[in-house]
């Protein structure tokens, strides 16, 4: 109980208002961390995406910027890791490899309109998984994290 | 035993056939039931209401720190954990592939309650403002019955993962258990295949040492065999030598006039002595065939009037059967490169057996003429003939067709053989054809000496 009242309260810290509407955190290695507001979302370079996955039913069109491209300036290595982690703390780490080797997408649209918090949004991160057969193998699916909040990358030691 | 053997060889060739189709299927049966496995493993209905549950939590306590007035819980923060709530309140309504994650019908209604409690505070929290306490409060209220409900409905999920558990426990129970037995199996057969190897081999290895002794036992009793035909002929020739000699001046009237009836005894052991001076001759013959020792000393000669000479010289053979000789030859054109004394012997052997086996008083026909390039002699008989069965064996040493004790013709059985060795060393060859009953026809066919190398 004390550790989620403490991630509440740092939930809610974050939270304030650091810039408006702060939507994506991005924690790159030793780089403060950056706030993406919608704006800045929507000013990368954005990219389509049409597939299913086990939480749709048939294909749609997701859009929104690569993975690869909200670490600004930082080089991703095949050998590191980024840590995706969602508006209810949940986490999971994924090979960056994957960011680069395939157009994983920080989604922020579906078939054109924005996904609310109560519908997977703000954000869904979406593999191509109807273009590589090879990403629809069941351990794929754990990756498809919603109501993603903050990205960090963690360098390969 | 060989029968044995093969009925153990298809016996392991079907139980490696069985363990084959039985791994095929138990690959298969384990190959649908990993893939049930895996997909079980998505889903996560407990997962999904442990999410709900703490995300209610969440919201509630939100919602208390607000009505307590702790100044980091603002209204959007409230908002916020409220559309998190509606989105796992979806989710486990939905689950994967819009199924529900847990089936039980009370957590059903949990879901479907708890979304109509959301959609009608929906509005009361959209307009929630910050330090609105007492709206703040009555949606506290509102969800607050949902707490126990919610609890109930994560035990139900429990209960439903302890269930798929069990189920995917007894899975892959049960796939080890083919997989033991699957091992086994695929064991078994391949220690039938190496003992069919190992017996086999084991054959094979008993089969050659039987086959090495054999030979070298039979290479030495042929040795032994040779030697002694040999020391034998030796040994039989020197008295006989003597023995014709003195027939011979006896006969010959030169120690005084031989009584008549004694000198027909003498005409006929002399004869006798003669033969078997020829039984020996062949053995003796056959002995250097068969070393490859026979010497030659070849030179142009006329088969024609090798065809005379060797009529001649069997005319006094077995003149009691009064056998006809006819010569049939061609004039011309007959030369052959050949050792004229052994190609006597091949003549005189034709001929002398094609008297023994006429019918008395029959007709001996011996022709030579040229066909294709090569010399061609016949001795034709009018004798019994020779069975189909018993041609290919004619030219084997020691053989007469009828081999037994009583037979009607004597002879070592050696002469064939022995022509046909010297016929081939002359680059020729010897055949026959017989119909049983009519008479037997040898040819001879020699390689003609043309008429430069003649003149050479």
């Amino acid at each position: 109980m004390k550790a989620l009242l403490s991630s509440l309260l740092l939930l809610a810290a974050t939270a304030a208002p650091v810039l408006a509407d702060p939507v994506l955190s991005v924690i790159s290695p030793g780089a403060e961390t950056v706030e993406l507001d919608w704006k800045a979302i929507e000013a990368l370079p954005q990219t389509e995406v049409k597939t299913t996955n086990d939480y749709v039913e048939g294909i749609h069109s997701f859009s929104g910027p690569l993975l690869r491209d909200v670490f600004g300036d930082a080089k991703l290595a095949p050998a590191d890791q980024i840590r995706l982690t969602a508006l209810n703390d949940y986490a999971v780490t994924i090979p960056a490899a994957d960011a680069i080797s395939y157009s994983v997408i920080l989604a922020t649209k579906i078939d054109g309109a924005k996904m609310s918090v109560r519908d997977k949004g703000p954000i869904w991160v979406i593999y191509p998984m109807s273009e590589h057969e090879e990403l629809r193998a069941p351990g794929y699916n754990d990756r498809l994290i919603w109501q993603l909040s903050k990205v960090e990358l963690v360098p390969a030691k | 035993m060989i029968l044995r053997v093969t009925a153990v060889r298809w016996l392991g060739v079907a139980i490696v056939l069985l363990a084959l189709i039985l791994n095929g299927i138990g690959l298969y049966r384990i190959q649908s039931s990993l893939d049930q496995l895996s997909d079980s493993r998505r889903g996560g209905a407990l997962w999904a209401a442990m999410q709900l549950e703490l995300e209610f939590l969440r919201l509630e306590r939100s919602l208390a720190g607000f009505v307590a007035g702790a100044d980091q819980v603002t209204a959007d923060d409230i908002r916020l954990r409220f559309d998190i709530l509606w989105s796992r309140n979806s989710i486990a309504a939905n689950g994967t592939d819009g199924r529900n994650t847990v089936s039980t019908a009370g957590a059903q209604a949990t879901l479907d309650e708890l979304a109509s409690a959301l959609h009608q505070e929906e509005d009361r929290v959209g307009a929630l403002k910050d330090g609105d306490v007492d709206s703040a409060r009555q949606i506290l209220t509102g969800l607050a019955p949902y707490g126990g409900r919610i609890h109930d409905y994560l035990l139900a999920a429990k209960n439903e993962q302890s269930d798929l558990d069990a189920l995917s426990r007894d899975q892959l129970l049960l796939i080890s258990r083919i997989m033991v037995f699957l091992s086994f199996a695929v064991g078994v057969a391949s220690l039938i295949v190496v003992a069919m190897f190992f017996i086999d081999s084991r054959r094979h290895q008993q089969f050659s040492a039987q086959n090495a002794a054999l030979l070298e036992a039979s290479r030495a009793a042929y040795k032994a065999k040779s030697q002694f035909l040999s020391t034998v002929s030796h040994e039989l020739r020197t008295p006989l030598t003597s023995i014709k000699g003195s027939l011979g001046i006896l006969k010959s009237g030169v120690l005084g006039e031989v009584a008549p009836r004694a000198l027909k005894l003498v005409n006929t052991a002399y004869d006798n002595t003669e033969r078997l001076v020829m039984l020996i001759n062949d053995i003796l013959d056959l002995e250097k065939s068969e070393t490859g020792v026979l010497s030659y000393r070849f030179a142009a000669m006329d088969a024609g009037q090798l065809v005379g000479r060797s009529i001649e010289a069997c005319r006094s053979y077995k003149p009691e059967r009064k056998i006809r000789l006819e010569a049939d030859v061609e004039t011309k054109d007959l030369m052959i490169r050949g050792d004229d004394g052994r190609m006597m012997q091949v003549m005189s052997n034709l001929i002398s057996n094609a008297i023994k086996f006429s019918h008395p008083e029959g007709t001996v026909r011996i022709t030579a003429r040229r066909v294709d390039g090569a010399v061609e002699l016949a001795v034709q008989d009018s004798g019994v003939g020779i069975s189909e069965a018993f041609v290919p064996q004619v030219f084997e040493k020691f053989t007469q067709e009828d081999g037994s004790d009583t037979r009607s013709q004597g002879g070592t059985g050696l002469g064939l053989s022995i022509t046909k060795r010297i016929v081939e060393d002359h680059g020729g060859k010897i055949s026959l054809t017989s119909q049983l009953g009519e008479g037997t026809t040898f040819f001879v066919r020699l390689p003609v000496l043309e008429a430069a190398s003649n003149a050479a």
